[in-house]
């Protein structure tokens, strides 16, 4: 049975129409809504670099550019559930054209696209790994983090979990609404020193929860990280994933 | 300039996502690669898929001439005119 608890002493979430915390709980609340388009900013990436970047990869770079505040020597692991699937699809369409595949979009297509171009930016040489697992990637993502952190690796971990809608030809296949968003969480085993972090706990369960969610799984952490309630509890409702969350000063 | 060289240039510009750059910032003898315009290998076979697509021509792509070919955007035009 896991049940494991680590420490968020750090997160970054990024959604069309919300770039920052106020905007954010503004979403909680439900006073704001997440836009059907936008594209993340990464303008701290020079030109000639991020001009290959897939809004996925924006988006991620973006959210592990912020919410890592450590430096970057940090481990890393970058779930998605779909990757750049968009991507994939494009060139699925070419090879049905019968068109030359672009060289570019082949090489940016891969899962770990965003994993591997995170590390040459930052020229971090640490493990990174990256995550698919359907509708438990974001829980899969926290089960390697505490691996990694339990191994005493490393006293920190970047999560890093991105995410966009399917190609329209997919959407039949989707349980959920999916919106582009993507989250960035530095987990850690020990509480930090100075400032209040939210203690999280993941738990498979069929406990009963204040909020069963069937909606993108990181938008049910968000909403626990967002809570206004000290202690809260929400299940992710495509896996019985149970996650509770204890605001500690 | 010639407006094959027109064209190139605006073709590359989009094939590669140059954001913020325009035609008149690519001179037709600068190379494009290395020192140059500063593009990469993934460039060169991005370019060579654009041209083939767009002018209908072959490239062999263990050719070692490629690398003369493609070395700036008026080597590009002159390979293009004395191939088609």
């Amino acid at each position: 049975m896991v049940d494991i608890s680590f420490y968020i002493e750090h997160w970054f979430a990024w959604a069309p129409g919300l770039n920052s915390l106020p905007e954010w709980k503004e979403w909680a609340m439900g006073s704001r809504e997440i836009l059907p388009e936008g594209q993340a900013d990464v303008k701290f990436v020079p030109p000639m670099q991020r001009r290959r970047f897939s809004r996925l990869t924006k988006m991620s770079l973006l959210a592990a550019n912020q919410a890592n505040t450590v430096g970057d020597n940090v481990i890393t692991i970058f779930g998605s559930r779909h990757g750049e699937f968009h991507r994939t699809s494009q060139l699925l369409e070419s090879l049905i054209e019968q068109e030359p595949l672009s060289p570019t979009a082949f090489s940016m297509s891969v899962h770990n696209t965003a994993s591997g171009l995170y590390s040459i930016l930052t020229g971090n040489k640490q493990p990174s790994t990256s995550i698919a697992a359907g509708v438990q990637t974001l829980e899969q993502c926290f089960i390697e983090a505490y691996g990694w952190l339990k191994s005493e690796e490393s006293d920190r971990v970047l999560v890093v979990i991105a995410d966009e809608p399917v190609p329209g030809n997919y959407e039949q296949f989707i349980d959920y609404q999916e919106y582009s968003v993507a989250a960035a969480f530095l987990v850690s085993l020990n509480k930090p020193n100075d400032e209040p972090a939210r203690k999280a706990n993941l738990k498979l369960t069929s406990c009963s929860a204040t909020l069963k969610c069937s909606e993108m799984p990181v938008l049910s952490l968000l909403r626990l990280m967002l809570s206004e309630n000290d202690d809260c509890q929400v299940i992710n409702g495509n896996s019985n994933w149970c996650w509770k969350s204890e605001l500690q000063n | 300039m010639s407006q094959l060289e027109q064209e190139l240039k605006v073709l590359i510009i989009d094939t590669l996502e140059l954001e913020d750059m325009t035609s008149e910032d690519i001179d037709s003898n600068e190379p494009l690669f290395a020192d140059g315009l500063g593009l990469d290998s993934i460039d060169a076979l991005e370019i060579g898929v654009a041209i083939q697509k767009k002018f209908q021509i072959k490239l062999d792509a263990n050719s070692e001439d490629n690398k003369k070919h493609f070395q700036s955007i008026s080597s590009i035009a002159k390979f293009i005119e004395s191939n088609q």
